[in-house]
């Protein structure tokens, strides 16, 4: 039991922390160029 | 770092690749400049092939003293060396024609002030011609050495054993991201120096390719060690594959990172029409690095195959176990690891679905209303999916690489796969009709041809990945 929510766990964070960096810098590459984008 | 030969062979090897694989990448700029009537783009393919025809001296004499060395080595065949030198003689005089044709045409030029189609397309199809012959000779080359990619395993071991075609295709593929890499990155200073944009474009352009060639490259080299290892052949240690290997995976982050910024910064360019400096020269950064770790991973690679290039002062790694590869396998194999990584990749594969499946149905004409420049905006997104994969990829297959590599039957299309639709997406990205095509319009049918083969490639990809634990 206790391995299984350590996996929840560790499925929670690493998914947690990589789609976070991959928003942000989608978010800053889409900024950078929406004062161009008409 | 091991950048200055020792030896003969050890120069020959590293010479002789650029003239070859180098040359498909000149070509490749070339013809972009023949295409879009570039003329710096031109006049600096015409500098390069000269460079390329110049590299056939040290090449001719490089493979001459190698001859002389490698014939006191009697498994060495006298006879296929021979064979190798009477292509390899006519290649390098035609390159050399190449070259000095191309100078010639550049000192003409100056006086006349224009450069002469004709010349141009002698120019082509003397490099053409180069080409064909130097693959010849490049491919009876690799057999002086290479007699491992010609061993018969025992019946008893036949069912464990990877086909050596893994090795084949490895040596072959792995030039492409290497060589290709360095032209880019010497075009690119050029294009940095001249402060030519089709220049700076084209070069990007490069070392997105070469970003998108790294992923076959890799995987080919893992089932190569198990090609290598499994029976073991006595001359090539598992030790030295391994600090090879460590130095790939490296090399696949540093070449990815390049790739990944270069695109950032094409696909920028779209909406703001001009290049940021300061990323341009992140990019020269990443490039820089990336092929300092480059030439290292090439150094052990050539190690594990070629005592010739050996020197006494060598220290060759002796612990199969030792290494980072090694590590991560241990630490991917174990379920608190994997599964997480696992569901990265899964997210991966449903935000590159998406962003494709979206591109692809406006440029098939689903919906018109939206111009193409909306989707466009959508890329980075794909792109990035596309970076999140690749990494958990590495990770999954790190776990279990024979059985991943070598025992599913689904693992080579769905690598195949990758590279066909990630360049089809990059037309998507540098297409100038596509970038044109406003609400209501209709795409070429080009880029509808494109679009379906992207779609096909990438639930290509997906089907053939789900199905690896079942064929």
């Amino acid at each position: 039991m206790s391995n299984s929510v350590n996996i929840l766990l560790m499925v929670l964070a690493v998914n947690g922390f990589v789609l976070a960096v991959v928003f942000a810098a989608l978010y800053r590459m889409n900024k950078a160029v929406d004062r161009f984008d008409h | 770092m091991h950048l200055i030969p020792q030896s003969w062979s050890h120069l020959h090897i590293l010479v002789s690749v650029f003239p070859s694989v180098g040359l498909i990448f000149v070509l490749g700029f070339y013809i972009t400049a023949l295409h879009t009537k570039n003329e710096i783009v031109k006049r600096t393919c015409l500098v390069f092939f000269g460079i390329l025809g110049a590299l056939a001296i040290p090449t001719y004499f490089s493979g001459d003293r190698s001859m002389a060395l490698l014939s006191q080595d009697p498994k060495i065949s006298q006879q296929v060396m021979n064979v190798h030198y009477g292509w390899g003689l006519a290649a390098v005089v035609i390159l050399l024609i190449t070259g000095g044709y191309a100078l010639f045409e550049l000192w003409r030029s100056r006086a006349a002030g224009y450069l002469s189609e004709q010349a141009l397309k002698v120019t082509l199809g003397l490099a053409c011609a180069t080409l064909v012959l130097m693959i010849v000779a490049d491919e009876l080359g690799w057999e002086i050495n290479h007699r491992e990619l010609e061993r018969v395993v025992p019946a008893g071991l036949a069912s464990t054993a990877t086909p050596q075609a893994w090795s084949h295709v490895h040596m072959i593929l792995n030039h492409f991201p290497t060589v290709g890499f360095v032209m880019a990155l010497a075009f690119y200073i050029v294009a940095l120096v001249a402060d030519n944009d089709a220049l700076k474009r084209s070069s990007l352009v490069v070392f997105v390719i070469c970003s998108i060639v790294i992923v076959p490259t890799y995987v080919t080299g893992a089932a190569a060690m198990w090609a290598l290892t499994v029976p073991p052949i006595p001359e090539i240690s598992k030790a030295v594959i391994n600090a090879h290997r460590d130095m790939a995976l490296w090399t696949l982050f540093g070449v990815g990172f390049t790739g990944v910024a270069a695109w950032i910064e094409l696909w920028r360019y779209r909406y703001a029409g001009r290049f940021s400096n300061a990323s341009l020269y992140l990019v020269l950064l990443f490039a820089i690095i990336t092929l300092a770790i480059m030439a290292e991973t090439g150094h052990r690679g050539g190690q594990i195959n070629h005592p010739e290039i050996r020197v006494p002062t060598d220290v060759l790694p002796t612990d199969p176990t030792a290494g980072i590869s090694q590590s991560i396998e241990l630490l991917i194999n174990n379920v608190i690891w994997f599964v997480p990584w696992q569901t990265v990749h899964f997210f991966g594969f449903t935000l590159l679905f998406a962003t494709v499946l979206a591109v692809v149905l406006r440029v098939l004409g689903f919906w018109k209303s939206v111009p193409f420049s909306a989707v466009h905006r959508l890329l980075p997104l794909g792109v990035l999916a596309v970076v999140m994969n690749v990494f958990t990829g590495m990770l999954m297959m790190l776990a279990d690489t024979y059985r991943y590599v070598v025992n599913d039957y689904t693992f080579a299309p769905k690598i195949a796969f990758i590279p066909i639709g990630a360049t089809a997406v990059l037309y998507f990205s540098l297409s100038d009709r596509l970038w044109k095509l406003k609400a209501g319009e209709d795409a070429p049918a080009l880029a509808k041809a494109v679009a379906v083969l992207v779609l096909v490639c990438w639930a290509g990809v997906i089907a053939c990945g789900r199905l690896l634990p079942y064929l």
